[in-house]
């Protein structure tokens, strides 16, 4: 599987988000022609070399991945640097970059425009949410450890179906908002598939993170993320 | 307290307890309150804060940090009632408080932030119904996360009075700024690495061009959360009791207790 899409290749790209330029981080597939493509929404601690890392792993997989920047070059030293850099983060501009990173990928010759998805962990999942709740066009949408809209009209609007893995101990996401989410997702219409791993707090998939890294969950909530990719993505 | 040990110094100590609540007791006291209140479909709880005296008070909505609603933003609610607010703490995290630093990260990041816009505007509306508020007064002041959601309250409710931010990060979209009404006092800590002075600059530079009225003040040598003095290494006691005089005095000028 690796093989068929040849060796990942990987660069530094500048678009425009309103009046401003900012820069991602994209991996591209080794095979030519139009793939469907992947926006990567890093967590709190910013665009990390771990969410490089998931963005290869995408992109060995036959995706255009594109790893957005939101706090524009600025990466956390420690956990409380990593707050006071999320707590700055303008929403408004952090979906402006969204937005711009889906225009971004979907005037490039080698992207599919009507298969991209987005995917975040911690607030990048939010952030992906958010996504699919302004851009009716995305077309899959996964979320990791990440707080759930409440709001019915906001529920409403999301069009692309919904993958999402949590830790059952996660203190900040109670498996109440996640039925709450998901009986909303049901009333609407839409499709939302939800795993809260027992034994796991939120950060369990990230290895770098001893402390929460549950290897087991973190293996299967990336199968589904795959299995899901595949389903909602690739014609 | 080893201090408390010899019955000597209990006994010392039980004149000091009754002299205080003497003193107290002299003062005209804040009384404070858990009040419920409807957010959407759904119940709230605040911290509510009342000034002494009979008639229609301004209001404050006062918004949390990370940490959620704890003792120091209680005791910024019962400051203002003291200078003749109805001050009206919320529970974004609807009975949640973190005591470490990881706790409140997880709370932070577990937020719907719909919900708590939703829980904002509610609480405007509870207050703008209060009979011993007046309406027209309502201001809302926020620290940290709060801070950045006293920013959305101005946003969101058009008929706020006054907003005052402590390091929340201020909006950028020219749509979200010019529906703000209410005029803005800053204060941010030159340090912080998530809201720069740069961004600050921004903003001011927008909200002017907007025609907005805003005072937004840097901090030299603080950082983020330079008013709380429960913050260890970052507490800016110089800096805090300066932010404090502008609150102050920006409060009264706009809403005149």
């Amino acid at each position: 599987m690796l093989l068929a899409h040849g060796p990942v290749r990987a660069q530094i790209v500048s678009y425009a988000s309103g009046q401003e330029t900012v820069r991602g981080y994209l991996a591209l597939p080794g095979a030519v022609g139009r793939h469907p493509a992947i926006i990567v929404i890093h967590g709190d601690q910013g665009l990390t070399d771990w969410t490089k890392q998931q963005a290869q792993k995408l992109a060995a997989r036959g995706y255009v991945v594109l790893a957005v920047d939101l706090y524009r070059g600025a990466v956390a030293r420690d956990a409380e640097d990593a707050h006071e850099l999320s707590r700055g983060l303008p929403d408004d501009r952090a979906l402006r970059d969204l937005a711009a990173a889906v225009a971004y990928l979907a005037a490039r010759p080698d992207v599919r425009d009507t298969k991209i998805g987005a995917i975040g962990w911690n607030i990048g999942g939010w952030y992906a949410l958010q996504l699919a709740i302004h851009e009716p066009n995305l077309a899959a949408c996964v979320l990791n450890d990440s707080a759930l809209p409440t709001d019915a009209a906001d529920i409403a609007s999301i069009r692309a179906p919904v993958l999402g893995n949590f830790g059952a101990d996660d203190r900040g996401i109670p498996a109440a908002a996640l039925h709450a989410f998901e009986s909303s997702m049901r009333a609407a219409g839409g499709s939302a598939d939800l795993k809260a791993y027992s034994g796991a707090g939120d950060g369990f998939d990230d290895p770098n993170d001893a402390e929460h890294y549950r290897p087991d969950a973190a293996a299967d909530a990336w199968n589904r993320t795959l299995a899901f990719f595949a389903k909602t993505l690739v014609p | 307290m080893q201090i408390l040990q010899s019955p000597k110094s209990r006994a010392l100590l039980a004149l000091v307890v009754i002299a205080s609540i003497g003193v107290l007791l002299a003062a005209p006291m804040p009384t404070t309150q858990t009040v419920q209140y409807k957010s959407g479909d759904e119940t709230v709880s605040g911290y509510l804060a009342l000034p002494a005296g009979g008639g229609r008070h301004p209001a404050i909505i006062v918004i949390h940090e990370y940490w959620g609603l704890n003792d120091w933003i209680k005791g910024n609610a019962q400051k203002f009632a003291d200078q003749g607010y109805v001050a009206l703490a919320v529970d974004l995290y609807r009975g949640s408080v973190a005591t470490t630093s990881s706790d409140a990260v997880d709370l932070m990041r577990g937020l719907p932030k719909d919900r708590a816009v939703r829980d904002l505007e509610a609480a405007f509306t509870y207050l703008a119904s209060r009979p011993d508020v007046d309406p027209a007064r309502i201001a809302s002041i926020g620290w940290c996360m709060g801070g950045t959601y006293s920013f959305q309250t101005a946003i969101h409710e058009p008929a706020l009075a006054a907003c005052v931010v402590n390091y929340g990060a201020p909006p950028t979209d020219p749509a979200d700024i010019a529906a703000i009404h209410a005029p803005i006092l800053g204060n941010f800590g030159a340090d912080d690495r998530g809201i720069t002075p740069d961004a600050v600059n921004t903003f001011k530079q927008a909200a002017q061009a907007a025609g907005k009225s805003v005072d937004l003040k840097e901090y030299e040598g603080a950082g983020h959360a330079f008013e709380n003095p429960n913050n260890a290494g970052g507490y800016r006691p110089d800096a805090a009791a300066d932010a404090w005089v502008r609150i102050n005095a920006f409060l009264a000028k706009q809403l005149k207790p």
